[in-house]
């Protein structure tokens, strides 16, 4: 290998910042007095430059979404996962990271629950016996086995929700008493005689 | 609460909760259907369109029954209908309210006896016993109930 071959050999290496010492400097005083010598470099620049720009432009023209949707097809497909399993993973990260909220909301829910039952209850149970008739709380659930005047000729049913039905009031006259029944069933029964002298 | 489905169920149960008062229904005209039946404590059949009351009736000291009449009222809110019994009396019926829970509140009086206040469910009854008839000593049961 002559030195001209030599040095046009390191000529490239020296483009890429491959050489070091002695070398470099050896090309570097041959460029220096060599005319054609700094023409070659320069067509090798030339060439590198088309070369990126070729590749850059190549880059641009790929078309990323299609080559991402076409890889993603390829892929196999996991199955979905279940109802139970993003619940559990929704309870565990609760439970993990937002502990605070998840305890204020079990309390939030058992506040809406009791009081909701409280107002139900309290909705469903009877008014009190307006005026006169003294509201009498009734043995429950035996059936009374025979009628038991509960003194002073008026009665009324205590509550036991829901049933089919309730005797609110009861208003006998002076010459009768008036004794309720209520059946296990719920069912009432209003027994009437007359007043015992 | 991030899971949207959690989060659509409790508000679901809320409203729920919130509108079931407002969700009973307020008829403007019920039906009530008034029996009358005789009873006797002597030893006798048991009428068998009186059977479906026998567990009211069953408490008492009396061992026949015989179902005198059957009449159906209708009745508009605030109304009331008066019933013939075979004592004399008249029983009336009338249709007070609608309350919280659904049922129906009928006001029942026999004159010269007694007046009462009811609340009946769909299907339910009360029965007002024991009027005594002019003769002997068989005695009334009045099955009053709010066709369903």
């Amino acid at each position: 290998m002559d030195a001209r071959t030599e040095l046009r050999m390191l000529l490239s290496a020296y483009r890429d910042g491959e050489l070091q010492g002695a070398q470099k400097a050896k090309v570097e005083a041959a460029l220096a007095a060599d005319a054609s010598l700094r023409a070659e470099l320069a067509d090798w620049n030339a060439l590198a430059g088309g070369v990126n720009a070729t590749l850059a432009q190549a880059g641009d023209e790929l078309d990323e979404q299609a080559f991402l949707a076409a890889v993603k097809a390829r892929l196999p497909k996991a199955p979905a996962p279940s109802f139970t399993e993003r619940l559990a993973v929704w309870w565990s990260e609760m439970v993990e990271f937002r502990p605070v909220a998840l305890a204020s909301g079990f309390a939030a829910a058992a506040v809406v629950v009791f009081g909701g039952s409280l107002l139900v209850s309290q909705s469903l149970a009877p008014a009190p016996a307006p005026g006169g008739a003294p509201l009498v709380a009734e043995k429950l659930p035996a059936p009374a086995p025979a009628p038991q005047p509960l003194g002073g000729g008026a009665t009324a049913v205590a509550s036991r929700t829901p049933k089919a039905s309730t005797v609110r009031e009861v208003k006998p006259h002076a010459d009768t008493d008036a004794v309720v029944f209520e059946n296990q069933a719920g069912a009432s029964v209003i027994f009437l005689r007359p007043t015992r002298k | 609460m991030t899971n949207p489905l959690l989060r659509r169920t409790f508000l679901a149960l809320l409203l729920a909760l919130a509108a079931a008062p407002v969700l009973a229904e307020e008829p403007a005209k019920v039906t009530v259907e008034v029996n009358v039946v005789e009873a006797s404590k002597k030893d006798g059949p048991v009428d068998p369109r009186v059977k479906r009351f026998q567990d009211q009736l069953d408490d008492f000291a009396y061992k026949s029954f015989k179902l005198v009449s059957e009449e159906k009222v209708s009745l508009q809110k605030g109304g009331k209908q008066s019933v013939g019994l075979p004592n004399g009396k008249t029983l009336t019926v009338g249709y007070t309210k609608v309350d919280k829970d659904g049922r129906v509140r009928l006001r029942l009086a026999i004159d010269g006896v007694v007046s009462t206040s009811v609340s009946l469910a769909r299907g339910g009854s009360v029965v007002l016993g024991g009027p005594a008839l002019p003769h002997g000593e068989n005695v009334l049961f009045v099955p009053v109930t709010l066709e369903k």
